[in-house]
């Protein structure tokens, strides 16, 4: 080779060494994350980055897939809501397509949730999301139990237990799913935050399961309950927060027992804190988990409608998110003819109907977990006079970008200790000893008739709900039905931490089965419940003391006893009630106070637009009055300045204040009680008038300076709306705010200035003819947020409007104008 | 013995980065059309030229995708949500399909440029066709 080309291919080396290196540079950079953006390369890739979003935003018209796993063919038909209606001839295939279609529609959905339910959520969000340890809401997950209670629940099911199949099929499906679509069919999310899911197992579904079940009957109330005694003394908390509340209608009206005293260990502030401040980071982090979370039932039997037959309706309030918390489909073939609502993530429905009965459940709110007060030594503990060892599990949490962190799980013989801020207090749960729901879920699938329905809730421990039934043989019922500890103690032992060295507040077993509220065909014709306490004073357990106050439950009293020919219109009418009970017994109190003065008859002298507003108004929380604004503010400043001082002179500002029927009590029956006085200003005895006048004058203030000073302009939904988060927090990926009407305490809830919770789907069966039931739930079936049916429904909900069902029996039986789109499974 | 290798003009530079681009998008793996490019540079040989031509070769291929998915697919709606999720307006949208076009370019023009110099140096050009780059 010559010098001259020598140098030519020296310079030839030199720029495409360069040119390599500008390669590697930008190649590096675009697989690379930038802050919180997934890798830009993979994004805009045409092939797998975010544009198959928009490829796959809809279902093809017709497709046909197959698989090996299958015993047979499977048809889906998706109706024009999206709406699948899987048909299969065995158990096995029915719940491999249920898998299949959930995860096609929610996969995302589903593996968030199960990291949320088995504490892996650093391991896509990384140690911290804004000022949330997101490694801490892990290990509170891991310490409470549920990824262990759901391994050892499934390595407890055999092959002979109603559930086996349906899980394990199920799980195949969702992995069909996954194999399938591979990496570049994965929805948005996962794009965004740039991992892919892991295959599906049956643990899974049941940590689900474990999660929504701690979401409805974990709480820590005993600890703020404590904290509270301690600093306001024992008398102010049995008055303030008695077992039985006032005014409520039972559930079952039958009566209860009122304990004694509980001692109080010196650290309980210190835990209480602890333990509400790890609840509210994981509700902050997940949406999943907040206060107002409940529900209604009711059904009301033929002598009471237009059909001669039964009619039942039911909404639970759960948090209002996107995608919905609920999936619709109907599951037909291997003895299921089932239509309603499932979570995506677990097998069959959870709440619906089949062509004989409708179901519905509210949530109990039992006690059902204890804590115990642990005296703990090094690696032991103390129990019934001797020192044992402490159980330890070593949990490693991975962190996105980060080391792996191990956490060590101490366990006594109560159970896991999740405190040891001021004391350390372990966990006793029912979720122990009921940790598998799904055989109850499916025996409601299947059952043929009433007694066929209440045995499968024998298999239903926690949570504990208030299930409503009704058949189309005219039998309508009510149970609160779960898993009562019943504690060595006796009374009310339970309500507050307890000693856990002695051995003597045991769980020595559970309420019976036939001895749980339940009422079948009662004189009245009709069911209900929202979260009222179960029964009065005359029952002989206690259950609990943490009832809704009582008011949605007074509205469909009333509704249901002065409606005798119920129509769907009346049921619909009344699941969008939106008067407010409360209101109505309270605003005579405020005339009362702001029009009173010593020489009658009196003007008010304050406020008198605000108070004009209150007295023309119908007591209907709807967004376009101005009265329903005045109220909620007043009702709010009410509270605090009733007990807000007492609660901040005890320095306990930040726990919970009483519930609002408890100011309904103090006003009607205790009018001079000291809690009306403001211990801020001790020369001065403040009466109920000085402190009802005193809230409406800062409930006034509030709105004329948000909504200014002409009060005839005011809107209830200028200041409250709903809103329905993504469960990334992306608002691109949300909807709402839409003004709204409602509040905390109407049967149609909406609680808080944006309301988040709410009715999570609602049903009116109709049993005289199941083809005429409807239902509805905020959001829709896809969790594509490109896809029409990512919020059709949520459109329908809004305007309180509803859908009917196509409820097909066979696959002729799907009418064409109900099929949108099919989807053949067929075995390879 | 020294094998020489002839150049091929731009039509081929640019068809086979193209068809290439096209068939590696449906692997999902992006980062391969820089390999697009190289083939195509490295039957080139001509470096600039090369870049140019890839870059548009496998622009053209990610582009026909997108155009695909703008006529076929709620590719706007897309493109809008995702500035959206960025925090920026929604009527930024079109920013998406040109990003994703310059990404597919420069993957595919890089590709080209370092496919260029290795064939020159794999393959020196024929005294013939040598000319200054």
């Amino acid at each position: 080779m010559d010098p001259e080309t020598k140098d030519l291919d020296r310079r030839v080396a030199a720029k495409g060494f360069a040119s390599v290196v500008l390669s590697v540079i930008f190649l590096v950079l675009l697989s690379t994350p930038l802050g919180i953006l997934p890798p830009i390369g993979g994004l805009a890739n045409p092939g797998g980055g975010i544009w198959a979003i928009a490829v796959d935003a809809e279902h093809p018209t017709f497709q046909e897939l197959t698989f090996s796993g299958l015993d047979g063919t499977v048809t889906v038909y998706r109706d024009p809501y999206g709406i699948p209606h899987v048909f299969a001839a065995t158990e096995h295939d029915l719940f491999f397509a249920q898998g299949f279609v959930h995860a096609q529609d929610r996969m995302w959905q589903m593996d968030f949730m199960r990291r949320v339910a088995r504490g892996e959520l650093s391991e896509i969000l990384g140690a911290k999301v804004g000022t949330l340890d997101v490694v801490e809401v892990d290990a509170f997950i891991r310490a409470i139990g549920l990824p262990s209670l759901a391994r050892s629940s499934w390595a407890n099911t055999t092959a002979a237990d109603t559930s086996y199949v349906p899980l394990r099929s199920y799980a195949e499906g969702v992995n069909a799913f996954l194999r399938n679509v591979g990496t570049p069919g994965l929805a948005l999310e996962f794009k965004l935050l740039n991992y892919g899911p892991r295959d599906w197992n049956p643990e899974d579904s049941l940590a689900i399961g474990l999660f929504m079940a701690w979401s409805l009957s974990g709480s820590f109330e005993d600890a703020e309950l404590a904290a509270l005694a301690q600093a306001l003394g024992m008398p102010a908390v049995d008055e303030l927060f008695p077992i039985l509340g006032p005014y409520q209608r039972p559930v079952d009206p039958r009566p209860g027992t009122r304990g004694g005293d509980a001692g109080f260990t010196p650290g309980i502030r210190e835990a209480a804190r602890d333990l509400l401040r790890k609840e509210d980071a994981l509700a902050a982090l997940t949406g999943l988990r907040g206060p107002w979370l409940g529900s209604n039932n009711w059904a009301v039997n033929g002598s009471r409608t237009d059909t001669n037959r039964p009619r039942l309706a039911n909404d639970p309030h759960l948090s209002l998110q996107m995608p919905a918390i609920w999936y619709e489909n109907q599951l037909v073939g291997a003895g299921f003819d089932v239509y309603g609502v499932s979570i995506p993530g677990i097998p069959a429905v959870i709440l619906g109907q089949t062509r004989h009965h409708a179901w519905g459940f509210t949530n109990v709110g039992a006690d059902v977990v204890d804590l115990y007060s642990e005296t703990v030594s090094g690696d032991d503990y103390f129990f019934e006079g001797a020192w044992r060892p402490l159980e330890r599990r070593a949990e490693v949490i991975r962190v996105k970008g980060g080391n792996p962190v191990t956490v060590t799980v101490s366990s006594t013989v109560h159970g896991p200790i999740i405190t040891t801020e001021g004391q350390a207090f372990a966990m006793r749960w029912t979720a122990r000893d009921a940790a598998n729901l799904l055989a109850a879920v499916l025996g409601m699938n299947t059952a043929a008739m009433w007694t066929e329905f209440r045995e499968a809730l024998r298999d239903w421990g926690v949570p504990a709900q208030n299930v409503v039934y009704a058949d189309e043989d005219r039998i309508i019922a009510m149970r609160s039905n779960g898993l009562y500890p019943i504690r060595a103690g006796g009374g009310d032992e339970g309500r507050f931490p307890m000693d856990g060295a002695s051995g003597t507040h045991e769980w020595v077993g559970f309420v019976p089965f036939d001895e749980q509220p339940e009422s079948v065909n009662p004189i009245e014709d009709f069911v209900l419940s929202a979260n009222q306490q179960p029964q009065d004073d005359a029952y002989p357990y206690y259950v609990g003391s943490s009832w809704d106050p009582g008011y949605r439950a007074r509205r469909i009293n009333e509704m249901l006893e002065n409606d005798t020919s119920v129509t769907a219109a009346d049921l619909q009418r009344m699941q969008l009630d939106t008067l407010d009970v409360m209101a109505r017994e309270f605003v005579p109190f405020i005339e009362d106070a702001v029009m009173y003065c010593a020489n009658p008859p009196c003007t008010p002298t304050v406020m008198p637009d605000e108070l004009a507003a209150l007295l023309a108004w119908d007591f209907r929380m709807d967004a376009d009055k101005a009265a329903p604004a005045i109220w909620w503010r007043f009702a709010n400043h009410l509270r605090e300045e009733i007990f807000g001082d007492e609660w901040e002179a005890a320095g306990v500002a930040d726990l919970s204040l009483p519930l609002p029927n408890m100011m309904e009590y103090l006003l009607k029956e205790d009018n001079a009680s000291a809690w009306f006085d403001d211990v801020r200003t001790p020369t001065i005895r403040e009466t109920w008038r000085d402190t009802v006048v005193r809230a409406f004058g800062f409930a006034s203030s509030d709105l004329r300076s948000e909504l200014g000073p002409d009060v005839a302009t005011w809107r209830w939904g200028d200041v409250h709306a709903r809103v329905f988060p993504h469960l990334t927090q992306l608002d691109a990926l949300s909807r709402g705010p839409f003004p709204s009407g409602g509040d905390s305490l109407t049967v149609n809830v909406a609680p808080g200035d944006l309301a988040s919770a709410g009715p999570s789907w609602r049903l009116l069966a109709d049993l005289h003819d199941p083809t005429e039931s409807k239902g509805v739930y905020p959001g829709g079936q896809s969790g594509n947020p490109l896809s029409r049916h990512y919020d059709d429904l949520l459109d329908l909900y809004l305007a309180g409007e509803y859908h009917g069902f196509a409820l097909p029996a066979t696959v002729a039986d799907m009418r064409p104008a109900w099929i949108e789109s099919t989807l053949i499974l067929r075995r390879t | 013995m020294e094998v020489h290798r002839q150049r091929h003009d731009w039509r081929t530079v640019l068809f086979a980065t193209f068809l290439l681009a096209i068939l590696f998008v449906y692997t999902g793996v992006w980062q391969l059309a820089f390999l697009a490019g190289y083939v195509g540079g490295f039957l080139g040989k001509r470096p600039r030229r090369d870049f140019g031509l890839a870059f548009l070769g496998a622009a053209l291929a990610w582009g026909g995708h997108l155009l695909w998915f703008y006529l076929f697919a709620p590719a706007g709606a897309l493109a809008s949500l995702f500035v959206q999720i960025l925090g920026l307006s929604g009527g930024l949208g079109f920013v998406v399909p040109i990003l994703t076009l310059l990404i597919a370019g420069l993957t595919g023009g890089l590709g080209g440029l370092v496919g260029a110099y290795a064939g020159q140096l794999a393959y020196p050009p024929s005294p013939a066709s040598s000319s200054s780059e």
